[in-house]
């Protein structure tokens, strides 16, 4: 039975939760690359937010806290020996075979998104992170460095580097994919790296 | 298209994706409190803290180490261990002469223990067919024997001016303590600078920090040697009776040599433990030597029956079987062993 300090705990928490909600989930989806991983990197990242939230002293710091926790969790999952993950196409609700025009506009995006998350997956969690935050989620560098903990001039290695990695994975597709369309990757080759990097 | 644009492509295309169908925030933390730690037992949340910290230290062998080495050192400053230490010097003053009362012995213990600061002197009394002796207790908390012995032996002399025959007789007074493991590790280690300091000099405070720590019959001899160096011998007779193997050793403070505050090395180290046993009439010899990190033991039966020679050589091939090359002399039956430089 939930004492009335947890019930203050968890109305607290939701209400400073619910601005960043959305892009919280979808960051941990990104860092995952995967619905179901993401989904439980968030609620796990939410429960030590919850353990921790009396230690929150600024709320006005709250969104970069919280995605420092998210990081946190991130880091820690990937330094776990891997588990079973549920690859991006059943993620991105491919649920109904793609059809008519709209169809294969859906259809092309997954492709794309699965590509997209396939490099990611082949950065240091790092790497990857600061790529997520600013590349995708558009927080400034700044932002970036107060949530991993770093400077901003690492971040900017890290940003330098990680687009580098990706810049090679790329060129190295267009030339297996020799010219042909992008579309027409087959799904074998976007099985899921075989093994994390390590941490920086 | 270049590269660049796929990526740029891609990541937009992910970025869309994977912000659809999010789950609402009251059904996520609904989920999350059901399974949360609320819906919990205090044993299941003891046990996932605890996985999570092992899971943590496992993945960092740096902080693995390090957590360690704490443990370890708050272990040795709170975790109490029991051991024998000396915590004072026992002085028993034997006074025996003609004449001596009751009243006498009082003024006697009266100036005993104004001369050496004692708090209490107990007085014992042997009255003899016609000399009645007196043995005079005291127990000083100081741990230097050499200066309660120099004290007790000049109130001797004093007593003997009047007439008296006086004995005097100081040992380590040991308690057993408990104290934390590191309290017990600087019991056992004593440091000596070697700074500045004669052969003489030094030969001195190691046999007062010896008898200081319980030791008092060391035999401590420092020589400079004519090629350079000094030699630092240091030798402890002990005899005991009964079974040495369930006879819990008699605690042996380590000596250290210091220069400039940290530990001398190189040269030659090497330290003997030479025991004679009898058990059931049969006599045997144990020898043991460790040398500048190698460990070897020399058993030899019988030795009793062997001449210094034949006693030496025997040790001497099985020391050298184990790796250490040392001089052995036996005089008298007494073992002598030297590293060979």
């Amino acid at each position: 039975m939930s004492s009335r300090a947890d019930t203050a705990r968890w109305t607290r928490l939701i209400r400073l939760l619910r601005p960043i909600h959305g892009q919280a989930v979808a960051t941990a989806r990104r860092l995952s690359r995967s619905l179901h991983d993401g989904d439980d990197l968030y609620q796990d990242a939410v429960l030590r937010a919850y353990d921790k939230l009396n230690g929150l002293r600024d709320e006005s710091r709250f969104r970069s806290w919280f995605f420092a926790t998210l990081l946190s969790r991130h880091r820690s999952r990937v330094r776990r020996p891997r588990r079973e993950s549920v690859p991006i196409e059943d993620m991105l609700g491919r649920r109904d075979e793609p059809v008519g025009e709209d169809g294969a506009r859906r259809e092309e995006e997954r492709r794309r998104a699965e590509r997209a998350a396939r490099a990611l997956g082949g950065l240091q969690p790092v790497q990857r992170e600061a790529i997520v935050l600013h590349d995708i989620d558009g927080f400034s560098v700044e932002e970036v460095a107060d949530m991993q903990g770093v400077t901003v001039s690492a971040v900017k290695s890290r940003l330098a580097r990680g687009r580098e990695e990706l810049r090679r994975f790329y060129l190295r597709f267009t030339r297996e994919s020799e010219g042909s369309r992008l579309e027409t990757l087959p799904a074998g080759a976007m099985a899921w790296p075989a093994k994390e990097r390590s941490d920086e | 298209m270049n590269e660049k644009s796929h990526l740029d492509r891609d990541l937009a295309a992910l970025r869309e994706l994977s912000a659809r169908e999010v789950p609402d925030l009251d059904t996520t933390v609904q989920t999350i409190r059901q399974h949360g730690p609320e819906s919990r037992p205090r044993l299941w949340n003891f046990r996932r803290n605890a996985m999570a910290l092992l899971h943590s230290v496992r993945t960092r062998p740096a902080f693995a180490a390090v957590a360690a080495g704490a443990l370890v050192v708050l272990v040795a400053l709170i975790v109490p261990v029991s051991y024998e230490r000396v915590a004072g010097q026992d002085v028993a003053l034997t006074v025996a002469g003609k004449g001596i009362g009751d009243r006498e012995i009082a003024g006697v213990a009266q100036g005993l223990k104004g001369a050496l600061g004692a708090n209490g002197v107990t007085v014992e009394a042997f009255p003899g067919t016609d000399v009645p002796s007196f043995v005079l207790h005291a127990t000083l908390p100081k741990r230097s024997g050499t200066d309660v012995q120099r004290s007790t032996t000049e109130f001797a002399r004093e007593l003997a001016a009047k007439g008296y025959s006086a004995s005097v007789h100081v040992t380590p007074h040991r308690e057993r303590v408990r104290y934390p493991a590191v309290a017990y590790a600087f019991d056992q280690i004593i440091r000596i600078n070697v700074d500045g300091k004669s052969a003489a000099a030094l030969e001195q405070e190691i046999r007062d920090r010896l008898a200081e720590a319980g030791v008092p019959d060391a035999h401590v001899s420092v020589t400079d040697r004519p090629e350079g160096g000094r030699e630092v011998r240091l030798t402890v007779e002990r005899q005991r009776e009964g079974d040495v193997t369930s006879a819990e050793p008699e605690p042996m403070p380590q000596v250290m040599l210091t220069k400039d505050g940290a530990p001398l090395t190189g040269g030659e180290r090497m330290t003997v433990k030479v025991q004679k046993r009898k058990v059931n009439g049969a006599a045997s010899l144990v020898v043991e030597v460790t040398s500048n990190g190698k460990s070897a033991k020399a058993e030899v039966a019988n030795y009793e029956s062997m001449s210094d020679s034949a006693l030496a050589d025997a040790i001497t091939a099985q020391l050298k079987q184990a790796g250490i090359e040392a001089r052995v002399t036996v005089t008298g039956g007494k073992v002598s062993i030297e590293a060979v430089k």
